[in-house]
């Protein structure tokens, strides 16, 4: 049974359609990286996963929650999802332990030691412990998006949804943040990532979903899929030439 | 027990003295607008001039203006001036007061105005051998006004209901024509809800005109 | 010059009077300006347009006559209040139509992936908007609501049409009684002067603070 399974999903923006009948499983502890153009779809999708965006037609069930089509998603849906975007959104006024810890205590409204314990081992999980009581203007970009990835991982979430995280980095902090998503899937994380880093997807994915104007082209195995593309546009995508 | 039976159309009678009170509150602030806008560049200029007494005395005036009620200068004028020796009326004291208010805002405004000016505007204008009036006549005076177009409509809008003020010294204002038509009719409420219908009327107008006066003039010079 | 010295003490409980004043109107001002705020950006279409009437009228009337209206309308239908009840009322209600819409573009200047990041966490969307939002709408605000303060206690000064003694209103009697106009209202003046002066500096600080931050 996979973990997440999203079956013929469809949504428009106004007239355009941007996920056209879409059906993907995610099995539990695997990382999934989505690849594609700006365009193709595929923040759309990890939206629509992460209960952000209300879909046309089609389902989406991550363990035992569903989402069906037309409904805003319920509260207890984002028990199961933790989200990490591309530009951190940490809440500037709060230290980084308290965004981490934040949902915790006023929305699951967890005891203080479990809150303590929680927000302590996200924050040595991406290693950044020592900077708990620092507020996020005074962190790097890497830094800063760390701490959104440990603010997800507190929920302690069955999946958790990476939308472009490293696209808002300079060049020299990507590495920190793809040493943690390293090995939060060393550790068996369910993990969708969606990026047009080529190389980003290649590393810490075991899976590759490769979408083009709002479907699935290809998709197979991480190594595979890049060395031996089967479709043309996503040939096209990764600048080898198809004659 | 409140008697809350609303009798409109005891005012419908009056309609004309609230009418001719709306003529003059239009008038001053228009004419109070006009001779502030000029006195305002002018203050700006001073300003931004780098010589330190006059625009330190300009910077006091701006401070003194933006800290005191309107209805206190309004007072200060109206009785000081006979206490020296200058007659005015109320509508004089009330036209000086309001052009010293608007002053007092505006010059603040345009001096942002001038400023946003690149100063390659300036080396143009030295190029063609302007004087240093003439560059701000021609070339700074009319781009400060355009760059600070809204803020300047709305201190306009601001002095229209501001100047419900001077029918405190009994200027013959529209506040003043609805004081007078409540003392006649006794239906204060309603007399001051249709004087209120009167300003949100003359502001509507003026953001009309403001906005043709844009189409028409500034925006073309995009 | 006799009469002003010892009208000083009466000066200065007329002053004190005005600082009464204001902060009665900025209080009940400021709980009804949060109300107008929220109600202007919530889901429900209704309390957005009347929240957005209110603040039209408010904005597009003048001072004086809210005042009256207060004062002198309510009396003909019957309800009498004694002036400083009637100001006070008048200019909570002023107060509120401009806080409510300084406060409304601060909560919409908070970014949308603010409000995104709340929900993703499962914050409720009341929840998230006092937590979260709140907090950074009034840092964002805090200029402009100096701003308006300072305003506020100038527009006090109206009061004294309508017969309240605050600080212009006596002053208004004490140049009556000493014949030396020039040298009371300047006095007034230099009154609220030190009142006002403060907080727009106040103001004038907070804003090149917000520039800083970006």
């Amino acid at each position: 049974m996979p973990l997440v399974s999203v079956r013929h999903l469809s949504k428009s923006y106004g007239s355009s359609l941007v996920l056209d009948s879409l059906s993907l499983d995610i099995e539990k502890s695997s990382v999934v990286a989505v690849l594609g153009r700006s365009g193709s779809g595929k923040s759309t999708l990890l939206r629509c996963v992460g209960g952000l965006e209300v879909f046309q037609s089609g389902q989406v069930s991550c363990d035992t929650q569903e989402l069906k089509a037309h409904q805003a998603a319920d509260k207890s849906y984002f028990r199961n999802i933790g989200v990490v975007f591309q530009h951190f959104n940490l809440f500037p006024h709060l230290t980084a332990l308290s965004n981490v810890t934040i949902a915790l205590r006023k929305v699951q409204k967890l005891s203080k030691q479990v809150v303590d314990e929680r927000g302590r081992r996200a924050l040595e999980t991406v290693g950044l412990w020592d900077k708990a009581h620092a507020y996020p203007a005074r962190l790097s970009g890497g830094q800063q998006q760390r701490v959104a990835i440990a603010r997800a991982l507190a929920l302690e979430p069955k999946i958790l949804l990476l939308d472009e995280v490293t696209s808002a980095l300079d060049p020299e902090l990507v590495e920190e943040v793809i040493g943690v998503l390293r090995s939060l899937a060393e550790r068996g994380h369910t993990m969708l990532l969606v990026t047009h880093d080529i190389r980003f997807a290649q590393t810490v994915a075991d899976q590759i979903v490769f979408m083009h104007q709002g479907k699935i082209h290809e998709q197979g195995p991480a190594r595979e899929i890049i060395r031996q593309p089967r479709t043309d546009e996503l040939a096209q995508f990764l600048g080898i030439k198809q004659n | 027990m409140p008697n809350l039976s609303l009798q409109f159309w005891h005012v419908w009678p009056h309609l004309d003295t609230l009418f001719q009170g709306a003529l003059l509150t239009i008038a001053l602030t228009v004419e109070a607008s006009a001779v502030g806008l000029v006195a305002s560049l002018l203050g700006a200029y001073v300003l931004l001039s780098g010589f330190k007494p006059a625009a330190a005395l300009v910077r006091g005036y701006v401070e003194v203006i933006r800290n005191t009620p309107f209805l206190v200068q309004l007072l200060f004028i109206y009785f000081s001036l006979p206490s020296i020796g200058i007659q005015v009326s109320a509508n004089q004291a009330a036209l000086m007061t309001m052009v010293m208010n608007f002053t007092g805002y505006t010059i603040e405004i345009l001096r942002g105005g001038v400023q946003s000016i690149p100063k390659a505007q300036l080396d143009s204008a030295k190029s063609i051998g302007f004087s240093k009036l003439q560059t701000f006549s021609f070339v700074v005076a009319p781009q400060a006004i355009r760059n600070t177009y809204p803020s300047l409509t709305s201190q306009f809008s601001l002095l229209l209901l501001g100047s419900s003020v001077v029918s405190a010294i009994s200027a013959e204002d529209l506040t003043a024509a609805a004081n007078y038509v409540q003392s006649l009719n006794f239906r204060s409420f309603e007399v001051y809800i249709v004087a209120a219908g009167f300003y949100l009327a003359l502001s509507a107008l003026c953001r009309i005109t403001f906005a043709a006066i844009w189409r028409l003039t500034f925006r073309r010079w995009e | 010059m006799d009469v002003i010295i010892t009208y000083l003490p009466s000066l200065a409980v007329s002053a004190a009077n005005t600082l009464l004043l204001f902060l009665a109107c900025a209080g009940v001002g400021a709980v009804l300006g949060l109300v107008v705020a929220i109600m202007r950006t919530a889901r429900l279409t209704i309390l957005r347009e009347i929240s957005r009437l209110f603040i039209f009228v408010i904005q597009g009337t003048p001072a004086l006559l809210l005042l009256f209206i207060v004062h002198y309308g309510i009396a003909t239908l019957g309800i009498r209040l004694p002036p400083a009840l009637s100001a006070t009322v008048a200019l909570s209600l002023y107060a509120a139509g401009f806080l409510g819409e300084i406060w409304r573009g601060a909560i919409e200047a908070v970014p949308r992936t603010q409000w995104e990041a709340a929900r993703s966490l499962g914050f409720a969307r009341t929840q998230a908007l006092l937590l979260l939002i709140a907090p950074q709408a009034i840092w964002i605000a805090l200029p402009a609501t100096v701003g308006f303060l300072v305003s506020l206690m100038k527009v006090t000064s109206l009061a004294a049409i309508i017969g309240v003694v605050e600080l212009t209103k006596s002053g208004m009697v004490i140049a009556n009684l000493s014949f030396e106009p020039m040298i009371v209202y300047g006095l007034i003046a230099a009154t609220y002067f030190a009142m006002c002066w403060p907080m727009s500096v106040l103001s004038r600080h907070l804003e090149k603070g917000q520039h800083a931050t970006r």
